[in-house]
């Protein structure tokens, strides 16, 4: 599958992207040649077994980590040659994590977890905290603002990452088994959650086991032994 | 508050037990050290505060005597005082004759440090009851002052009689018979050792005692309008006269410093090893605690904290650590300084108004920067470890543990 | 070479001077000062000062009690190397012995001393000597070595009380960072040991377990400052030895402090694992593996 010629709309793009690690006596080929594209509003799953490189892909789209060889383009910017300031920057203002393990700071607040990209902004204190009054609203966590992660559930945790995640407005939310830790019908909260987000025009990409989260995306893509099927 | 500083108080307050501990560590080696940079200057620093108390900006000695000897003597120092005194800024020279005498106070005899001043209010001692000897060739003489150790331990009181002699049997004397004084004040004698007995009297009278003639002195206390010109004048006065040393009271530090090296050398041992300690504790726990949360901070690089931000808010985190065990450093140095302070007076010939650990300004200034940058070099290791930190592997590494 | 002498050095030279007496007379049996060169007054410097001032045995110099004479000319007949007590390493005076008729002619001729070393033919007797001179009121008080021994030890006594007081804040310190190191520790082994728990392993072995372990630790951390302490002591010995040019010991490790620390480590490791056993087993083990 070759690139499609850039588009206004495209928020990232792989083009032929291979990802290798070195082991002790050994390379472990994550990604052999991935080339795929992610639209501005649109919602993508990535599906496959355990070790077929999806995590790898989300990474490498999230400007987390460089390909071997091969291209990443985010908003119109190739990633490599770029130093850690920079792709630092990119993250923080234009992509959103969400984690399996949700990775909430336990120390802070649901409301301070949300506000902390902003923080890192430089977002002013008064727009910080109303923004953050707003995403808590919008996943439904309004009441729960002041409380800490230990007092929340694992579906609220999720939540309080996804408004974290939404926190900058960014352009790319990447979604790692976003239900990986979470009972089914809570996992189907967080599906339609994620999916509204794309609704509003933010690009997602969910890695997924789950075929049910897997179908509320737009469009699916198979992953075996680092390569698109 | 920036976010860094945020994160870092609130790691903090995270493990209250565990950061309680530290900062306790941390305010132990402190005080240790905040001790050491107190003991490396301090009996200097006292020293020097008791010199100004006195009020004489330039001392002379026989050369080679410093700081003081009553057996050596400037020959002509009536003479050279008054050469001193006609000099422009020089409000007053005070020759002093000091020797060692006996006083004998009805059945009891006991040994004595004894100054003769040309007059009453020459300022080598501070009266602090009755009053001083009277001016030079006036009536009322046979008077003395005698200080507060001769009062408490002695019972000795105003308007008492002793009996002052250069030797102590009188049966021995084959020359300068003993003389009575009347005791008409009692006064701070600055240097004076814990128990030591101390009396003034005029000069005349001491040389009497003595069997000497008039003119040599012990030292020249000289009183300046502007101390400011006391270094000119010192070598001014060493020019004149080669066989003495005149010294400023910074002159006369320097030289006292080079005397004292064993509590410089001392404290810079000591406290070479207490920031050694503290770099270690803060080192250790900053390091162990980071290695709790590597997915947090592979989670902070992931969401847009830079290697430098995370870098610096590993540093921050050893910087406050320091910077919270500075009250309790500063108030456990004072009072375990104290009672170290206690143990070294109690050494004999220590006057009793000088102490080893001396609180000033530079040596509070210099614990608190070794303290913070103890800290952040504290947080160099661990710093290094985060910023190194394959936020990938992590957050994969974290997901399958 | 002119140099002048305050009276301070007197009670040591007088003392010194009887003593050198019959070492400056030589096998010869004449006086030091018999000869050419030797017509003159011979005495003896210290090492230090010897080279402090450029003078070798032999140089010819003049001496006198106050700076503006009367000057004597001496021959520096001996250098000697004396043993300096740890109070005087820091002095920088010139250390002289002349003979007592040399010293006396030099202050003035009068026939005083400041002080008299007696030695007796049965040492044992010193005490009875001692208090007999002083009952005999003549104007003089007299000690045995021993007393003077006391009273001059004084201020190492204040000095080794100082450096306790010292080693008290330093073990205080070390205990806290034990702590700190073991509770750290400890929360790190929570859910370790509540797995332990739960598979049936009892709270006498945990307890065990994190008692040997800050144990262990302590007696590592002990070896090693043992060696640490060796190696500063040794670069402490040898680097004031050479400021001040002595063979006296600054820094000594000796048996008894080696067993104090090792036991006292054994104590604090005991007492830093108890407490973290404590904390570690008043949980219940659900809670700490995170149920």
């Amino acid at each position: 599958m070759t690139a499609p010629a850039p588009s206004a709309g495209m928020v990232v793009a792989a083009d032929g992207v291979v990802k290798d690690y070195r082991m002790p006596g050994a390379v472990v080929h994550a990604l052999r040649g991935v080339t795929v594209c992610v639209e501005r509003g649109a919602c993508l799953a990535v599906v496959g077994p355990s070790g077929c490189g999806k995590s790898t892909l989300l990474h490498l789209l999230g400007a987390v980590d460089l390909p071997t060889t091969g291209r990443i383009t985010l908003l119109g910017q190739p990633t490599d040659g770029l130093g850690d300031g920079a792709l630092s920057r990119l993250r923080l203002r234009h992509v959103g994590f969400v984690f399996q393990r949700f990775f909430l700071l336990p120390m802070l607040t649901a409301e301070e977890n949300v506000g902390l990209p902003m923080m890192e902004a430089g977002v002013p204190g008064a727009e910080r905290r109303e923004r953050v009054r707003i995403l808590l609203e919008r996943v439904g966590l309004a009441s729960r603002a002041r409380h800490h992660p230990g007092q929340l559930s694992g579906g609220e945790m999720q939540r309080v990452a996804i408004a974290r995640a939404l926190a900058n407005r960014p352009d790319l939310l990447l979604a790692d088994e976003p239900t990986g830790e979470l009972d089914e019908a809570t996992g189907r909260e967080i599906g339609v959650l994620l999916r509204e987000v794309s609704r509003d025009g933010t690009a997602v990409v969910i890695v997924t086991h789950n075929p049910d989260l897997a179908a509320l995306a737009d469009r699916q893509i198979r992953m075996r032994d680092g390569v698109i099927v | 508050m920036g976010p860094l500083a945020f994160l870092v108080l609130r790691t903090l307050r995270r493990y209250p037990v565990r950061t309680a501990l530290v900062i306790l560590g941390l305010s132990v080696t402190g005080a240790l050290l905040l001790d050491m940079t107190m003991l490396s200057r301090g009996l200097e620093a006292s020293l020097g505060t008791v010199l100004s108390r006195l009020g004489f900006a330039v001392r002379v000695v026989p050369r080679g005597t410093l700081p003081f000897s009553s057996n050596a003597e400037i020959p002509a120092g009536d003479r050279l005082a008054a050469a001193i005194a006609a000099r422009p800024g020089v409000a007053a020279a005070v020759p002093v004759a000091a020797t060692n005498l006996y006083v004998r106070r009805g059945p009891d005899r006991f040994p004595s440090f004894a100054l003769g001043v040309p007059a009453g209010g020459s300022g080598v001692y501070a009266l602090l009851d009755g009053r001083d000897l009277p001016p030079p060739g006036s009536a009322g003489g046979g008077v003395v002052v005698i200080n507060r150790n001769m009062a408490r331990l002695d019972g000795v009181k105003l308007g008492d009689t002793l009996v002052l002699s250069a030797v102590p049997q009188p049966f021995v004397v084959r020359y300068a018979a003993p003389r009575t004084f009347r005791v008409v004040g009692i006064a701070d004698f600055y240097f004076d050792l814990p128990t030591q007995r101390s009396v003034a009297l005029a000069t005349p009278a001491l040389r009497g005692l003595q069997g000497r003639p008039e003119g040599a002195a012990s030292l020249i206390l000289v009183r300046m309008d502007d101390p400011a010109g006391a270094d000119a004048l010192a070598r001014w006065i060493a020019a004149r006269d080669p066989h003495v040393d005149a010294l400023s009271i910074q002159g006369f530090l320097g030289r006292a410093a080079s005397q004292l090296t064993y509590f410089t050398q001392f404290s810079l041992v000591l406290g070479t090893i207490s920031v050694a300690v503290s770099f270690l504790l803060i080192t250790a726990i900053v390091t162990l605690s980071l290695e709790e949360r590597l997915g947090e901070i592979a989670m902070l690089r992931a969401i847009g904290f830079a290697q430098t931000r995370i870098t610096g808010l590993v540093l921050l985190e050893g910087v406050v650590l320091s910077a919270a065990s500075l009250p309790g450093a500063f108030l456990l140095g004072l009072v375990i300084s104290q009672n170290l302070d206690a143990i070294l007076r109690s050494a004999p010939s220590v006057p009793q108004n000088l102490h080893f650990f001396t609180l000033t300004a530079p040596a509070a200034l210099r614990t608190i920067g070794l303290l913070l940058v103890t800290g952040a070099l504290g947080g160099l290791y661990p710093a290094a470890v985060a910023a190194r930190l394959g936020v990938a592997a992590t957050l994969h590494g974290e997901v399958l543990s | 070479m002119r140099i002048s002498f305050h009276t301070t050095g007197l009670p040591a030279a007088a003392a010194a001077a009887a003593v050198m007496y019959g070492l400056l007379a030589g096998p010869t049996g004449h006086a030091a000062g018999a000869g050419a060169e030797g017509a003159l007054p011979g005495i003896a410097m210290s090492e230090r000062s010897a080279r402090q001032l450029g003078l070798h045995e032999g140089a010819i110099l003049e001496i006198a009690a106050g700076a503006t004479g009367p000057w004597l000319r001496v021959r520096l007949a001996r250098v000697y190397r004396p043993t300096l007590y740890p109070s005087e390493l820091a002095l920088r005076t010139v250390d002289v012995r002349l003979h007592l008729p040399d010293l006396q002619a030099l202050e003035g001729g009068a026939d005083e001393v400041d002080s008299i070393v007696v030695r007796l033919r049965r040492p044992a007797q010193a005490n009875v000597v001692a208090a007999r001179l002083n009952a005999a009121a003549l104007g003089f008080r007299a000690y045995t070595s021993a007393d003077l021994a006391r009273r001059n030890s004084s201020t190492f006594e204040v000095i080794a009380r100082f450096h306790r007081a010292i080693s008290a804040v330093s073990i205080l310190a070390s205990s806290v960072f034990l702590l700190a190191i073991m509770t750290l520790r400890g929360e790190g082994l929570r859910r370790q040991v509540g797995l332990m728990r739960l598979v049936g392993i009892s709270r006498a072995s945990v307890a065990g377990t994190v008692l040997l372990i800050a144990t262990g630790v302590a007696l590592l951390g002990s070896a090693v400052g043992i060696g640490l302490g060796y190696a500063v002591s040794a670069a402490i010995n040898g680097y004031y030895r050479r400021l001040f040019d002595t063979t006296l010991v600054f820094s000594q490790i000796t048996p008894a402090l080696l067993a104090d620390v090792a036991g006292l480590s054994v104590m604090l490791g005991v007492a830093a694992g108890a407490l973290t056993a404590w904390r570690l087993l008043r949980q219940p083990p659900l809670r700490q593996i995170g149920r």
